[in-house]
C-alpha cells in the first residue's frame, strides 16, 4: 500500500477493505500510523488493526511509539505522536498482544526491494549496514561489504494518485508520490484511486509518473 | 542546574553544521525541528521521509491544499521551497545510499560512550530491536548527527557508558548536540566541545552516564545561524564545463539513434577541449551520423563519431555501437576493425540497469537478461524460483554530459520528449555531471511534480547557445 502519514493514502479503499472484511492480511507499508489530529475520521491501516485484519505488516516505521509506552521514549518533542495522545497505537496494542506480527526493514531497504520485484531483478546487493545484524548473504564487492536484497512482490497492490486517465497512467501530487509508484511496480494486481479520471491525452505525457501498464483497476475517490 | 537551551536554539545549533548546497535527511522527531529555523529561502535543502527535497515548515494558515500534500518526517505540513522536488521513496532512498546526503540528523534515545545509538523509535520499543528509518540515513550519509535531549525525562541519562543500547545504530554519531553540550565520539570516548550558556563541567557531568573528557578548546555554543552564500551552478560555455576533463577518463554520454537527447554542444566542446583515452558509456556509440532520424537532407548529425574521429575514445560501453547498414558503418565500427577502440556490449535494458544501479548504490544486481547466451560468460548465474538469472555489475562514470530541455540555476532539469531516454540515469551515475540545456530559469520556475532530475545530481549547468546546430 502506498503513502506516508496522510499522504497518498487510499483511504476509500481501505474503508472498502475494511467493510469487505478481508482478513488474515500482510501490509507492506510505511507503517500503521494513526489519524491526524486534525482529522481523526482519517482511515488508516490502523484501522484494519483495530478490526483484527491484519496478520502481519511489513513496514520501516510499523507505528510511532506512544509516549507512555516504554518510559523512554518522552523526550520525543515534537515526535508527531500528538494523535495517540500518549497511548499506544491499534499497531502497537496489537503487536504487544501478539495478534500482529512486525518485520521492521528500513526504508531505503524496504524501497529497493521492491523496486527489484518490480523491475524483474532477482535481487541487488547494497552496502552492508542498511539491514540491521545483515541480510543472511554477504560479499565484498570492490573492497565494500554488500549484503544481498532478495525482490519482493505482493499480491496486490492499493495506491492514491490525484489523476489517471482511463489508461490507468497516473499522476501524483506532491508528497503522494512516495511510496505510490514502486508499489504499483510490485502488486501482482494493482487498484488506483483517483481524484480524478480523464481521458488519455488529458494528462501531460512529460508528467506521468506511473505507466498505466502497471495499473489493472481504477477508481474515483469518493 | 542551568537551564537547557530550548529546541529553536538547539536546532540552530545543529544547522551550524550544514554548509551551502547540502542535502541534509531530517529524520522523525526532534530533527524536524530544524527546519522552522532555516531562512525561507535556504541554499541547504531538507530531505523529508515523505519525500519531500527542500522544503520549510509550512506557517499559520498555509497547509490548505498543495501543501498539505507535503510532509516533514513528522508527517506535518511542510511547504516546498523554490527549487526543491518532490520524490518516490526509491529515489529519496538511492539519494541517500549513494551517498548524496551531506548529514542526516537523527534522534538517539541513547548513546553510548563510543557513540553507537538507538534510534529513539527503536529505544521507545526495544522488542521490535531495529533502527528503522534511522539505519538507511546512518548508512549512506556522509555525516550523521545525533540531536536529543540531554536525558530522557525521569528515565535517568540517555548517555551511558556502555551495554545499555538497544538496536544499535550501523555506525557511530559524528557529532552529538544535546541542549546541554556538543559531544564529538572519539576513539578515546566523548569528548565535549562545548557547552550550553551557563553550563560547567561538573553540571555536564552530573546529568550524564558516561565518561567525558573535554576540548582543550572547550567554548561556549554558538546559537546564531551561518550566513550561506547562494547555490548557482552555471558555467558560462560548454568548453568552460569540460575543461578539467582528465585524459583516460570514463563519460557518460547519452544519445539515441537520432539527434534526441545527445548533449550535441558539449560533445563538440569536448572534441575542441580534446582529452584522449576516453572510455565513452552510451547507448549507442555513435549512429546519428550515419542513421540520422530526422536529420535534414545533406546535414551530417554531430554524434559520438566527432570524438572517435578525433581519435579522443579508446573504449565504448554501449548497447548498440554498429550501424544497421553494412554499407553505412559508424566511425566506431571503423575504430573497432583497425583496432583503435575496445567494446563492452551490454543489452540495452542491462545497460540502463547498471547505469541506474552505479548511481543508486546498488554495486550488482540479477537479471534474466542474457542467461544462457554469450553475453553471460564468465559471470556468477543463480537460479531463483526456477529461472536462470546472471550478476551484473553497477557502472559508474568520471563525468557525465547530458541534455536537458531546461534547468534552473540550482541543476533541476526537465527534459523534453523522448531526450529524456538515457540521461535522468546517466546523471545520476557520475562523479561531476554537466547539463547543455534550451533555457536556465530561476529556483521555482520548474514545477516540483515535473522536475525529472534533481539538482543534487547536477554540477555544472550550461545553456546551448541559440545559434547552435546539432549538424555540421
Amino acid at each position: 500500500m502506498g503513502g506516508f502519514a496522510g499522504s497518498g493514502v487510499p483511504e476509500g479503499l481501505l474503508r472498502a477493505l475494511l467493510s469487505l472484511g478481508t482478513g488474515n492480511l500482510t501490509f507492506i507499508c510505511q507503517g500503521a500510523w494513526p489519524p491526524p489530529v486534525e482529522n481523526p475520521d482519517v482511515v488508516g491501516i490502523d484501522r484494519l488493526v483495530a478490526s483484527g485484519l491484519v496478520r502481519k505488516m511489513v513496514a520501516p516505521m510499523p507505528f510511532l511509539p506512544g509516549q507512555g509506552a516504554s518510559g523512554q521514549g518522552s523526550n520525543n518533542q515534537g515526535s508527531g505522536n500528538q494523535a495517540t495522545g500518549g497511548q499506544p497505537s491499534a499497531a502497537e496494542t496489537a503487536w504487544r498482544n501478539g495478534s500482529l506480527e512486525i518485520e521492521v526493514v528500513p526504508q531505503g531497504v524496504l524501497a529497493e526491494r521492491l523496486r527489484a520485484g518490480g523491475a524483474g531483478l532477482g535481487g541487488v546487493f547494497v552496502p552492508a549496514g542498511a539491514v540491521p545484524g545483515g541480510s543472511g548473504e554477504s560479499r565484498t564487492i570492490s573492497g565494500v561489504e554488500h549484503d544481498f536484497l532478495p525482490p519482493l512482490k505482493a499480491d496486490f497492490a492499493l495506491l492514491k494518485a490525484e489523476a489517471a486517465d482511463a489508461l490507468g497512467n497516473l499522476v501524483y501530487k506532491g508528497g503522494q508520490r512516495n511510496w505510490n509508484p514502486v508499489m504499483a511496480m510490485a502488486g501482482a494486481v494493482t487498484v488506483v484511486e483517483a481524484d480524478r479520471i480523464v481521458e488519455p491525452g488529458d494528462l501531460d505525457p512529460e508528467l506521468v509518473i506511473t505507466p498505466g501498464i502497471y495499473v489493472n483497476r481504477l477508481v474515483a475517490s469518493v | 542546574m542551568p537551564d537547557r537551551l530550548n529546541i529553536q536554539a538547539q536546532a540552530r545549533r545543529v544547522a551550524r553544521e550544514f554548509s551551502s548546497g547540502d542535502v541534509i535527511a531530517v529524520g522523525p522527531g526532534l530533527p524536524c525541528e530544524v527546519a522552522p529555523e532555516l531562512p525561507g529561502n535556504s541554499p541547504v535543502q531538507l530531505l523529508s521521509d515523505c519525500g519531500v527535497l527542500g522544503y520549510r515548515t509550512a506557517g499559520a494558515g498555509e497547509s490548505a491544499d498543495r501543501e498539505a500534500y507535503a510532509l516533514d518526517s513528522n508527517g506535518r505540513p511542510a511547504v516546498v521551497q523554490p527549487g526543491g522536488v518532490f520524490l518516490s521513496t526509491v529515489e529519496m532512498a538511492a539519494m541517500v545510499r549513494a551517498g548524496l546526503v551531506a548529514a542526516a540528523v537523527v534522534q538517539p534515545g541513547q548513546v553510548d560512550a563510543s557513540g553507537r545509538f538507538s534510534h529513539w523509535t527503536a529505544a521507545a520499543v526495544p522488542d521490535l530491536g531495529a533502527t528503522v528509518q534511522g539505519s538507511d540515513l546512518a548508512n549512506g550519509s556522509r555525516r550523521l548527527i545525533g540531536m536529543m535531549a540531554h536525558t530522557g525525562a525521569g528515565s535517568g541519562p540517555a548517555i551511558v557508558e556502555s551495554g545499555a543500547v538497544q538496536g544499535s545504530g550501523p555506525r557511530p554519531l559524528d557529532l552529538l548536540v544535546t541542549d546541554a553540550a556538543v559531544i564529538r565520539p572519539t576513539p578515546d570516548g566523548l569528548l565535549v566541545e562545548e557547552l550550553a550558556p551557563g553550563w560547567r563541567m561538573d553540571d555536564l557531568a552530573a546529568v550524564t552516564g558516561a565518561r567525558l573528557s573535554y576540548s582543550p578548546t572547550l567554548r561556549e555554543m554558538d546559537l546564531e545561524l551561518p550566513s550561506w552564500a547562494p547555490v548557482s551552478k552555471t558555467y558560462a560555455s560548454g568548453l568552460e564545463a569540460v575543461s578539467d576533463i582528465p585524459n583516460g577518463s570514463v563519460v557518460n554520454i547519452d544519445g539515441f539513434a537520432g539527434p534526441g537527447g545527445m548533449p550535441h554542444y558539449l560533445m563538440v566542446a569536448l572534441r575542441d577541449q580534446g582529452a584522449t583515452g576516453l572510455t565513452i558509456i552510451s547507448n549507442t556509440a555513435g549512429l546519428a551520423r550515419v542513421i540520422s532520424f530526422g536529420t535534414p537532407p545533406g546535414k551530417r548529425a554531430i554524434d559520438h563519431s566527432i570524438l572517435i574521429d578525433n581519435h579522443q575514445v579508446s573504449k565504448a560501453i554501449a548497447s548498440y555501437p554498429v550501424s544497421p547498414s553494412a554499407s553505412r558503418p559508424t566511425s566506431f565500427e571503423m575504430a573497432f576493425q583497425q583496432g583503435e577502440v575496445g567494446l563492452e556490449v551490454a543489452p540495452q535494458g542491462t545497460l540502463a540497469e547498471r547505469i541506474r544501479a552505479g548511481g543508486a548504490g546498488v554495486a550488482a544486481f540479477f537479471t534474466p537478461t542474457a542467461a544462457g547466451t554469450l553475453l553471460a560468460e564468465g559471470k556468477e548465474t543463480r537460479e531463483i524460483d526456477g529461472r536462470q538469472y546472471v550478476l551484473e555489475e553497477g557502472l559508474r562514470a568520471d563525468y557525465c554530459l547530458i541534455r536537458g530541455h531546461k534547468a534552473d540555476t540550482l541543476g533541476n532539469v526537465v527534459y523534453k520528449g523522448t531526450s529524456r531516454n538515457f540521461n535522468p540515469i546517466m546523471a545520476t551515475s557520475a562523479r561531476v555531471t554537466v547539463v547543455e540545456v534550451d533555457e536556465i530559469v530561476e529556483p521555482g520556475q520548474l514545477g516540483p511534480e515535473a522536475i525529472v532530475t534533481p539538482g543534487v545530481y547536477i554540477d555544472r549547468v550550461v545553456l546551448r547557445p541559440p545559434d547552435f546546430s546539432p549538424y555540421d
